[in-house]
């Protein structure tokens, strides 16, 4: 039979307090009954016989106390030896149990283990097989990539290109129309001076102003030109 | 009707210019609207619907070779006659300087008669930009003998000496 501690203490305190008690209730009774047993003594014989009452009553009460004390310290004994035979029981359990329960935790542990590996080896599986498929994609989000760029940048350099040539252009456009603009310019500059010019140049030329004879005279110096160059030859 | 072209000879030289020719074909239509409007009208109060001008050279023109203006049909092939030769008058046109006066034109168109012969007008337009001289177009084909090109000429020739001159 196994007490626990908490029980046996309890116990062992109930007896103790039973045992003073009782101490003190013999104590209480031997004082209350000591003086009026000295009168009696010197009364009458009835008195004697409620004296041997009284003694033999004390007598047992003695006799009483020691078989309590008696079953008292053979409790305490009986306790004790309990305990000592709980102790061992409970170390012998407890090993035991430790032994049943190290070799369950154990055999959990390996099991986890176990588990634990196997738990591994499907997430490597599962984790090579992601990698995988991730390089996949990468591989195919990189192609695409690849693709889109050097798409954007043929589109950028055929765009470049374009307006490289737009600018071209434009700038060809616009320093044509400088050099266009600068040739009216300049020749506006001698347009402006062209009549002061060739009347000078026609003075020069012809040492006077043309009169009508004169007019006439180009006129038909020009007919005969014309004449001798076959101007006025039909068409055929 | 002959066909005889001398008859028209004074009437065709007579046209010197493109405007006066349009202006004698416009004659010759409302000399001839006149004249056939009644078969009674006669060649005398026709003659009187156009310049008197006109009028002479035409009764000349029939009194010259005896026709008889009373004779519709002599009448009608004349006028025929007349506009289609006016047709085939070839036109010179020239560009000249200044605005000639009837003296010059009929100076240039003699000349021109005597170079070129006769059955050519003049059709003459103003550019006094070209100074001096003509620009002739016959044909279709231009020539420019004009004093302004002559210029032009000179000045693309001795360029870098006109400009030092410029300067």
């Amino acid at each position: 039979m196994n007490i626990t501690p908490i029980i046996f203490y309890d116990m062992l305190a109930s007896i103790l307090i039973l045992s003073l008690c009782l101490i003190a209730v013999v104590f209480y009774i031997s004082k209350a009954t000591k003086n009026p047993y000295a009168g009696l003594k010197m009364k009458d014989e009835d008195s004697q016989k409620s004296t041997n009452l009284l003694d033999e009553a004390r007598v047992k009460a003695a006799k009483i106390i020691d078989e309590a004390n008696n079953r008292a310290i053979d409790i305490v004994s009986k306790v004790t030896l309990a305990t000592d035979a709980s102790s061992a029981n409970f170390k012998e359990d407890l090993a035991r149990t430790s032994s049943v329960q190290i070799k369950e935790f154990e055999k959990a542990t390996s099991d986890f283990t176990a588990l634990y590996f196997q738990i591994l080896q499907d997430l490597k599986t599962k984790n090579i097989e992601a990698f995988q498929s991730i390089s996949k994609d990468i591989e195919m989000n990189t192609m695409e990539e690849i693709k889109n760029f050097k798409e954007s940048m043929q589109k950028l350099t055929v765009l470049s290109q374009e307006e490289v040539r737009k600018k071209i252009d434009l700038n060809y456009e616009a320093s044509k129309k400088e050099i266009e603009d600068y040739k009216k310019e300049e020749l506006r500059k001698i347009d402006s001076g062209i009549y002061e010019l060739l009347e000078n140049i026609s003075k020069l030329v012809l040492g006077k102003a043309l009169n009508l004879a004169e007019h006439e005279g180009l006129i038909e110096e020009s007919l005969q030109k014309a004449k001798k160059e076959g101007a006025f030859k039909e068409l055929k | 009707m002959k066909k005889d072209v001398s008859m028209y000879f004074d009437l065709i030289t007579s046209l010197k210019t493109t405007q006066e020719v349009i202006s004698f074909v416009s004659e010759i239509d409302a000399l001839a609207l006149a004249f056939f409007k009644s078969e009674k009208t006669s060649m005398e109060k026709a003659l009187t619907s156009i310049s008197v001008n006109s009028a002479n050279k035409i009764m000349q023109a029939f009194l010259k070779n005896n026709l008889d203006t009373n004779n519709r049909a002599v009448v009608s092939g004349f006028f025929e006659t007349l506009k289609e030769l006016i047709k085939k008058l070839k036109t010179i046109k020239l560009v000249l300087a200044f605005d000639p006066t009837n003296k010059v034109i009929e100076k240039i168109h003699s000349f021109v008669k005597d170079i070129l012969g006769i059955g050519y007008i003049l059709d003459i337009e103003v550019s006094e930009d070209i100074l001096g001289g003509a620009i002739i177009i016959f044909n279709g084909k231009y020539n420019d003998f004009t004093l302004k090109k002559k210029i032009e000429d000179t000045f693309t020739l001795k360029n870098k000496d006109i400009l030092q001159l410029y300067k």
